[in-house]
């Protein structure tokens, strides 16, 4: 039963997370592009969570979530915000 | 939407469900073989062994016990690598002074909530690099959650906030320095015990081994610090912090301080 549980939870967060690179990749607004990658790292969490991972979840949450948005967000400030067609 | 698009949602929709299915319900049989299983069971049973302490690591958490003693070489050589970068940055920023005294920052609102967060942020960065014997964490973790902290506060505030509260450029290549030469020094220091007293002893040695009787004390006024692994997390934490917090100066930097320290450059060259 705790089985299906989180085989069920982990194919739902998958897909969500399939999805919100999906996003990132057409998008053409890099700025929404970065927000739909930092949404993908945080499912990304918590499929780490779900499979019994949590040193890698301490770790990814701050570099995932934290820093690495940050550091995108800064390369576009210092070039174009939107990418062209 | 076209056809192709539809295979390939559905194509890759039962590829997760598939793949989720195998790791979670272990559809691919006993997942680990015979040999790798008797691996693991040796690191579960030695993590923390109070009655063979010659093998042991003696901390409870075994992924540390396996990052900081059992395979303590391959992480020293991440750090190495993980610095080099952060040199390679450092070494291109040189010369490079903050002038610009610009405060702008955004609303009254987020300054004050981030006034409130950035604390709570760094005791619990503390918190996870001084347990990371015990619970699931260790340095990496707790430097790089430290870490943010910078982060928030150059985007929320500024710069010249950052440099105003003491946070340089200068200090933090300081405070990383000493992170890394207190990661070297934990490495050697059973070595060069057994140097001084003519015992023979290893590099990254933790506890007594059955060959050299020196060894760091698990145990210190009856809190369990496992030897090393303590040291070790604390060290890294400092200096992962302090790089992470450094990196995000040098990309923050304005172009115009770096186009002035590079004609600078020039001239004396």
């Amino acid at each position: 039963m705790m089985g299906l549980f989180i085989l069920f939870v982990s194919c739902v967060v998958s897909i969500l997370a399939l999805v919100a690179t999906y996003l990132a990749i057409v998008e053409r607004d890099l700025l929404k592009a970065i927000l739909y990658s930092a949404i993908q790292s945080t499912l990304f969490a918590f499929l780490y969570y779900i499979l019994i991972a949590p040193d890698i979840v301490l770790v990814y949450i701050p570099v995932a979530i934290g820093l690495y948005p940050l550091l995108m967000v800064i390369v576009v400030k210092k070039s174009e915000r939107f990418e062209k067609p | 939407m076209s056809l192709r698009h539809l295979i390939v949602i559905i194509a890759t929709v039962v590829l997760i469900v598939t793949l989720s299915y195998a790791i979670t319900m272990r559809a691919l049989g006993p997942v680990p073989l015979f040999k790798v299983r008797r691996v693991s069971e040796f690191y579960l049973t030695n993590a923390f062994n109070p009655f063979n302490k010659t093998i042991s690591a003696m901390t409870p958490e075994v992924v540390t016990s396996i990052i900081w003693d059992y395979r303590g070489l391959d992480t020293l050589f991440e750090t190495a690598v993980f610095y080099l970068a952060i040199i390679a940055t450092a070494m291109l920023y040189r010369g490079v002074i903050v002038r610009r005294k610009t405060q702008v920052g955004l609303s009254p609102i987020v300054k004050t909530a981030t006034k409130i967060v950035v604390p709570s942020i760094i005791v619990i960065a503390i918190a996870v690099a001084l347990h990371g014997h015990l619970t699931p964490g260790g340095g990496f973790q707790g430097g790089s959650i430290a870490a943010v902290t910078f982060a928030l506060i150059l985007v929320t505030f500024s710069l010249y906030t950052l440099n105003k509260i003491g946070a340089c450029k200068e200090k933090l290549l300081a405070l990383r320095s000493l992170g890394l030469l207190s990661l070297i020094a934990t490495s050697i220091i059973v070595f060069v015990m057994g140097m001084l007293l003519g015992i023979r002893a290893f590099i990254l040695q933790n506890q007594a081994k059955l060959v050299s009787i020196i060894g760091l004390p698990y145990k210190m006024y009856n809190f369990l610090i496992s030897g090393s692994c303590f040291f070790f997390n604390v060290s890294e934490a400092l200096a992962v912090s302090m790089a992470f917090g450094l990196l995000f100066i040098f990309i923050s930097i304005f172009e115009e301080d770096v186009e002035e320290a590079l004609k600078r450059r020039e001239e004396v060259e």
